[in-house]
């Protein structure tokens, strides 16, 4: 009877459809009897996919392998690889350079490369402080005439609501007789 | 069919001039030159930049981002590595930096899952085993599933298993290409693994008894 060391250790041979026969078939039967590693075996499920299918085929050396290719003296260089150009030490001209050959060459049609983060955080800035200050000139002057001093001035509301005494070709309206006295009458 | 295979990759070296001709004629002021090269590698950078990222238009910027720091890098850039391989370490360094300025928390994990996810985290819990290696092969949703889990990671931890299991890169090679120890890039991969079955145990209902 298989153990559950042993159980986990066939996990990804099993995943694979590597393992085969007696081993196989103890495998399922612990799984069935053991919760605990059922229930692992439900974990591994979700994550192999990721972890042990076939990934992309290699179609190129690579950096490290270059390393341990190279003899002694350049071997010695293989850590500074990791960083083979200073990632923030790009000269803005540069980038505008490359950037530009870029998109003339249709690599990156729409690359038009995007503000730095440098420019985004001053055009934030720039917008706080202009929010401030407009909120500062607001709550500390006042205005000529406040709302009730409008209400209260007599001269600007019979301005507002004076009536034509003539009509728009000049004519004179003749005055309507109110209501009340015709009923009145 | 080999044979026509290796004359037309003859052919093409003869014709084309090589990353290393290119890189000299970039340095040289050619900027059809960095073109060239820019269009040769693309897909390959882009390729690895959505080993970390699904969204396209992150991914071209983080393609077009490594080619810019490649160009500012050229002087630097020496040719015993393959163009290729300097161009993959400049990208997942730029992808790792990223990873880093946006680091996602997993409590987000489950509200982001697809219908056909979480058919899937359905499966996993009531098939049986050799239903669900079956099923796995068929089904997309299980290597995003998988992808969702990987996104919960600490970036560090992403960064590892992406490049040892999607680019399928050996432990020296990731050391050599994020400039951290070999021993290091071990212990992270043991933890980055142990992270990721621990997410993927949250998905999974315990059961009671045995059959």
């Amino acid at each position: 009877m298989m153990n559950c060391f042993e159980a986990r250790q066939d996990f990804v041979g099993f995943w694979q459809s590597a393992l085969e026969g007696e081993r196989r078939r103890e495998l399922l039967a612990h799984l069935k009897g053991c919760l605990k590693c059922d229930r692992a075996f439900r974990a591994f499920a979700l994550t192999a996919p990721m972890l042990h299918s076939g990934g992309v085929a290699k179609t190129e050396p690579s950096i490290g392998a270059a390393a341990h290719d190279a003899p002694q003296s350049m071997r010695q260089d293989a850590p500074h690889l990791g960083f083979p150009i200073d990632m923030n030490g790009l000269r803005r001209a540069d980038a505008h350079r490359a950037a530009e050959i870029l998109r003339r060459a249709s690599v990156y049609r729409l690359a038009d490369r995007r503000p730095s983060r440098h420019w985004r955080e001053v055009a934030a800035g720039l917008s706080a402080v202009a929010a401030a200050v407009l909120l500062l000139y607001f709550s500390v002057a006042t205005p000529s005439q406040s709302f009730d001093d409008a209400l209260v001035n007599t001269d600007s509301i019979s301005e507002t609501t004076a009536q034509p005494d003539t009509d728009f070709l000049g004519q004179q309206i003749p005055t309507i007789p109110a209501v009340s006295s015709d009923l009145a009458g | 069919m080999r044979g026509v295979l290796a004359f037309k990759r003859f052919a093409r070296s003869v014709s084309e001039p090589s990353d290393q001709d290119l890189v000299a004629g970039a340095l040289n002021g050619e900027p059809a030159a960095f073109a060239e090269l820019a269009t040769r590698h693309r897909s390959r950078v882009e390729r690895i930049c959505q080993r970390f990222f699904s969204d396209l238009e992150q991914v071209r910027d983080l393609a077009q981002e490594t080619f810019i720091h490649a160009y500012g890098g050229l002087k630097g850039y020496r040719a015993e590595i393959p163009f290729g391989a300097w161009l993959r370490a400049i990208a997942t360094n730029l992808c790792y930096d990223e990873l880093r300025r946006r680091r996602r928390r997993p409590e987000e994990l489950v509200a982001d899952f697809s219908v056909a996810e979480a058919n899937w985290v359905g499966l996993v819990n009531t098939a049986t085993p050799e239903e669900l290696v079956e099923a796995a092969e068929e089904r997309r949703e299980a290597k995003t599933l998988a992808d969702k889990l990987l996104a919960t990671l600490k970036p560090e931890d992403r960064l590892v298993l992406t490049l040892q299991n999607g680019e399928e890169m050996s432990i020296s090679e990731i050391a050599a290409i994020v400039g951290w120890s070999e021993a290091k890039v071990k212990i992270r991969a043991f933890r980055a693994r142990q992270a990721l079955r621990r997410q993927a145990a949250r998905l999974v209902r315990p059961r009671k008894g045995g059959e």
